[in-house]
C-alpha cells in the first residue's frame, strides 16, 4: 500500500461501529462539548444520519462512491470501562493504547469488531485533566481504521476525523507551513476558500 | 450562524477539497483501466483543474535539520562504541575498573542515541549497540541503553487534530506513527518505503526504543 489510498479502501459500503468508553477516575457516559448532554447512540444517530449530517457528507463528497452504515441499535457498544484511568491515558499521550483496549471491550462485550472498516472510540473530553496531553478535538488513522473523537461528537469533528480515515489529509485541503504542527486556520467555516 | 447556512457552506467546502480528492482516484483509474470506467458516474460533473499534487510519502516534517545536530554531538557515540570494544575484549578483572567510565558514557549517550531515533531513525539502528554485543554488557550499563525490539503489531499513521474545544476554526496538526507492544504505546519513527505505508493492522516491527520512541528498520 502507498501513500494513496487503494478503491477499495475509499469506494463501497463502510460499516461503523462506534465504542462508548469510560473510566474509574471518569466514569459514565460520555459528555458532549464538556456541557449536560450525554452522547447517546440516539444523539450518534443523528449526527451520523440525519439528512444533511455526516453519512449525507460523505456520500455528497464521493459522488455515492461510498457510504457510511450506522446502525445506532447495533453498532454502537455500552458504555464499556477501560482497564486504565483517563489521566493516565491523557497524561501519556496514549491513544493508540486507549483504542487497543476499547476494541478488546468491545470484543468482550460480543462485538465483531474486526468485521468493521471503520472503528470509533468516544469518550467525554480529556483536555482538561491534570497533565493531559489529549488537547485534541479528534484524531484518526490516516488511510486507517481507527477514530477517537475527544468529547466532540459533531459534524465537524466527525467528518472531518472520517475524511482522514480515507486518506483525506490537510495538504489535500490547505497549504502546508513545512513545520511539525502547522496553523492552518482554515476552520470549518470555509473562510480559506 | 444558522445551522442550515453553516452545513451549506462546510459541504460545499469538503465538496471543493474531496472533488479534486477523487477526481485523482478517478484520473488513475481512468489511466489503468481505460476510460470506460468510472467516468460515466460524473457526467454533467464540470471536470476540475487537476489538484497539485501531493507528496506520496507520509511523514510529518521535521522540526529540526538534526543530521548535523547529530554529528555534532556524535563523539560521544564514537566513544561509547570504543568503549565497548575495550570492556569486551578486557578479562573479567580488569572490567571493574572500566565500569565507571562506562556508565557515564551511557548516560551521556542517552539523549544523543534518542534523538537520533527520532530524527534520523535509520542512522540510530546502524549505531544502536546490537543484541551480540548486549550479551556481555553489565545491567549498569544496559539500563541507559536502547532496547531491541522485535514484534508484531499495529503501525498506525496519526493524524491529530487540535481543535482547541473542540470548535474554534483555528487549530493546529500533528502527524505521527504509533504502536502498541505489550500493552505500551510508542511512538514510532520509520524510514525507506516504511514512509509510503498507509495505517496497517498488523505488520512486523524489528528496532530500537529508548522510552517511548521507537525507531524501526525498513520492511523486509
Ligand atoms: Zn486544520
Ligand atoms: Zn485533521
Amino acid at each position: 500500500m502507498t501513500g494513496r489510498p487503494s478503491q477499495s479502501w475509499t469506494h463501497g459500503n463502510k460499516s461503523l461501529l462506534v465504542i462508548l468508553v469510560d473510566f474509574s477516575d471518569l466514569t459514565g457516559a460520555p459528555i458532549n462539548k464538556n456541557g449536560t448532554v450525554e452522547i447517546t447512540p440516539s444523539l450518534l444517530d443523528s449526527v451520523i444520519n440525519d439528512s444533511g449530517e455526516v453519512r449525507n457528507f460523505l456520500q455528497n463528497s464521493s459522488f455515492g462512491k461510498t457510504d457510511l452504515v450506522f446502525d445506532s441499535s447495533s453498532d454502537v457498544t455500552g458504555v464499556l470501562r477501560m482497564p486504565n484511568t483517563a489521566e493516565s491515558y491523557a497524561a501519556a499521550d496514549a491513544t493508540t493504547l486507549l483504542h487497543t483496549h476499547a476494541r478488546a471491550a468491545a470484543l468482550s462485550a460480543g462485538f465483531d469488531v474486526e468485521d468493521y472498516d471503520r472503528v470509533a472510540v468516544v469518550f467525554s473530553n480529556l483536555s482538561g485533566l491534570s497533565g493531559s496531553k489529549f488537547t485534541f478535538g479528534g484524531r484518526a488513522n490516516v488511510i486507517g481504521s481507527n477514530l477517537w473523537i475527544n468529547g466532540y461528537f459533531d459534524f465537524r469533528v466527525v467528518g472531518h476525523e472520517l475524511g482522514h480515515t480515507y486518506g483525506l489529509r490537510h495538504s489535500n485541503y490547505w497549504q502546508v507551513s513545512g513545520s511539525l504542527q502547522h496553523q492552518c486556520g482554515h476552520g470549518y467555516s470555509g473562510r480559506r476558500l | 450562524m444558522s445551522k442550515l447556512p453553516r452545513l451549506f457552506i462546510l459541504a460545499l467546502f469538503f465538496l471543493f477539497c474531496a472533488v479534486g480528492f477523487f477526481r485523482k482516484q478517478q484520473i488513475q483509474q481512468a489511466v489503468a483501466v481505460g476510460p470506460a470506467e468510472g467516468v460515466g458516474a460524473h457526467r454533467g460533473v464540470k471536470p476540475m483543474p487537476p489538484p497539485a499534487r501531493e507528496p506520496d510519502v507520509i511523514e510529518a516534517p521535521r522540526l529540526f535539520g538534526s543530521l548535523s545536530q547529530a554529528s555534532s554531538v556524535a563523539p560521544v557515540m564514537e566513544e561509547f562504541a570504543t568503549w565497548i570494544d575495550d570492556y569486551l575484549v578486557s578479562a573479567p578483572a580488569h572490567r571493574a575498573a572500566l565500569l565507571s567510565r562506562g556508565i557515564e558514557l551511557a548516560k551521556l549517550r542517552r539523549p544523543v542515541m534518542l534523538d537520533l531515533i527520532q530524527n534520523d531513525p535509520e542512522s540510530a539502528l546502524a549505531l544502536a549497540v546490537n543484541r551480540v554485543e548486549r550479551v556481555d554488557l553489565p545491567a549498569s550499563v544496559l539500563q541507559f541503553l536502547e532496547q531491541p525490539v522485535s514484534a508484531r503489531a499495529e503501525l498506525a499513521v496519526m493524524q491529530s487534530c487540535l481543535h482547541p474545544n473542540g470548535l474554534e476554526p483555528e487549530h493546529t496538526h500533528e502527524l505521527y506513527r504509533a504502536t502498541v507492544i505489550n500493552d505500551q504505546e510508542y511512538r514510532v519513527y520509520v524510514y525507506g518505503a516504511r514512509l509510503h505505508d498507509a495505517s496497517l493492522r498488523e505488520t512486523s516491527l524489528h528496532g530500537f526504543a529508548l522510552d517511548q520512541s521507537l525507531a524501526v528498520a525498513r520492511r523486509a
